[in-house]
């Protein structure tokens, strides 16, 4: 594949992380030196607040090599900067819970082994790009999981909580609230989306449909609750990389896993006529 | 099994992803991503009294000391607080009634302070309040 897919994923990880880290720039000391409520490593490790302008000094580093990461000056070693600051910010944060920052983190880290430095002409091999879409896959596959073992997910009720509350829903399209029957329909739809995202994505003949359904899914949940768009960025973001994943009937991880071949209606190897066949014999 | 002479990476990434969901099973909570697999069913509101020595509770602008929000939403520090929703945390609460106090009310010679939750359900619009907890404050200079 070429490596143009890589660069641009690794600009658009770039800017969602700046959309990440600037807000919290005009609260650095009621977040990051607050004595109570604190992230988990320092509780864990007994540590003290750190004093402001260590956190602001932290910041600095942390933004200034995102920068010249995004940018692309010199991007490998900025990498080497930005990624050690940007975990300590996230293990000092007591937001640190939120999935996607935890997701940007480790997408951050498996992007290590993409060559996102190279010419973006340059034909580069496949595996660091599939690696990152099967960590993006994995959230939706595995969140599937999540939801199956909750009771309320298999009744609606947890949509239909969330949609109601004043706090997650009651936005735009759920503004006058939504029927146990709505939310139970769109816990279904939300479930198939999501199998069909982390699956769909692998198939050549599928994967239009599973960055459509990857679109309309986070489309629906920004216009119906009121959660953050950081969120929805970064799924969206890996769309761009997902689709240009090789599409090549030898390129998946199925068959690179010496798994069985996939059938004909998802290979992109047309099947052969008959009258071919016969014409081979002649 | 062979990608590109990477399946080592895959097979790490896979062999994480094992050990993650076999420490989950064994604790009986799901370890990794959930998007909102069991999103909570009130909204909730935490509120700070301190103690006067006339024995007067006066609520405090707890909300004050955590003017951030969250990508964008209205989720505060204390929103995501595992000390303050889960059980447990009776430590992490004290510490907070003592610094809260501290730094809301400097010199105020309040004598205790208590933390309650109040939640209204989603479902039924009924209010409901948790006690988190009635601490004694430490003795505090005047600034």
């Amino acid at each position: 594949m070429r490596a143009a897919a890589v660069v641009r994923y690794r600009q658009l990880l770039g800017l969602w992380t700046f959309a990440f880290l600037l807000p919290r720039l005009p609260w650095l000391a009621s977040l990051y030196c607050r004595p109570v409520l604190r992230g988990d490593v320092l509780e864990w490790l007994g540590l003290g607040p750190p004093p402001p302008a260590a956190v602001a000094g932290l910041f600095a580093v942390c933004l200034g090599a995102l920068l010249a990461l995004t940018a692309g000056w010199r991007s490998r070693a900025a990498w080497l900067v930005f990624y050690p600051c940007f975990a300590l910010i996230l293990a000092l944060d007591p937001f640190s819970a939120r999935g996607y920052g935890t997701l940007a983190l480790v997408q951050w880290g498996l992007l290590w082994f993409a060559p996102f430095d190279a010419d973006p002409e340059a034909e580069v091999a496949a595996w660091p790009a599939q690696l990152l879409v099967l960590q993006w896959a994995s959230v939706y596959v595995l969140s599937v999981g999540a939801k199956l073992s909750e009771p309320g997910w298999q009744t609606g009720t947890a949509l239909f909580r969330a949609l109601n509350s004043d706090e997650q829903g009651r936005w735009l399209l759920s503004a006058d609230g939504v029927s146990q029957e709505v939310a139970f329909a769109l816990s279904v739809a939300t479930i198939v989306a999501e199998v069909g995202i982390g699956v769909g994505v692998w198939f050549p003949r599928t994967r239009w449909l599973a960055a459509l359904a990857c679109l309309g899914l986070h489309a629906g949940i920004l216009a119906s609750m009121r959660i953050s768009p950081l969120f929805a960025l970064v799924m969206w973001l890996h769309l761009p990389l997902a689709l240009a994943l090789p599409t090549g009937r030898s390129s998946g991880i199925l068959a690179r896993c010496g798994g069985p071949s996939l059938p004909w209606p998802l290979r992109e190897t047309p099947r052969p006529s008959p009258r071919s066949g016969l014409d081979s014999i002649r | 099994m062979v990608i590109d002479g990477k399946g080592w990476v895959f097979g790490a990434w896979l062999a994480v992803h094992a050990v993650v969901l076999g420490y989950g099973a064994a604790s009986g909570r799901w370890p990794l991503w959930r998007m909102f697999a069991h999103p909570i069913g009130e909204r909730r509101h935490y509120v700070l009294e301190a103690r006067t020595s006339e024995g007067d509770w006066e609520p405090l602008p707890l909300y004050d000391l955590f003017p951030y929000h969250e990508g964008f939403t209205t989720l505060t520090v204390l929103d995501g607080a595992p000390a303050l929703s889960g059980r447990g945390g009776k430590r992490e609460r004290r510490a907070l009634a003592q610094w809260a106090v501290d730094t809301l009310a400097p010199g105020v010679p309040y004598v205790e302070a208590r933390l309650r939750m109040e939640a209204v359900r989603t479902r039924s619009g009924r209010l409901r309040e948790e006690d988190l907890g009635t601490f004694p404050l430490a003795t505090r200079d005047a600034p």
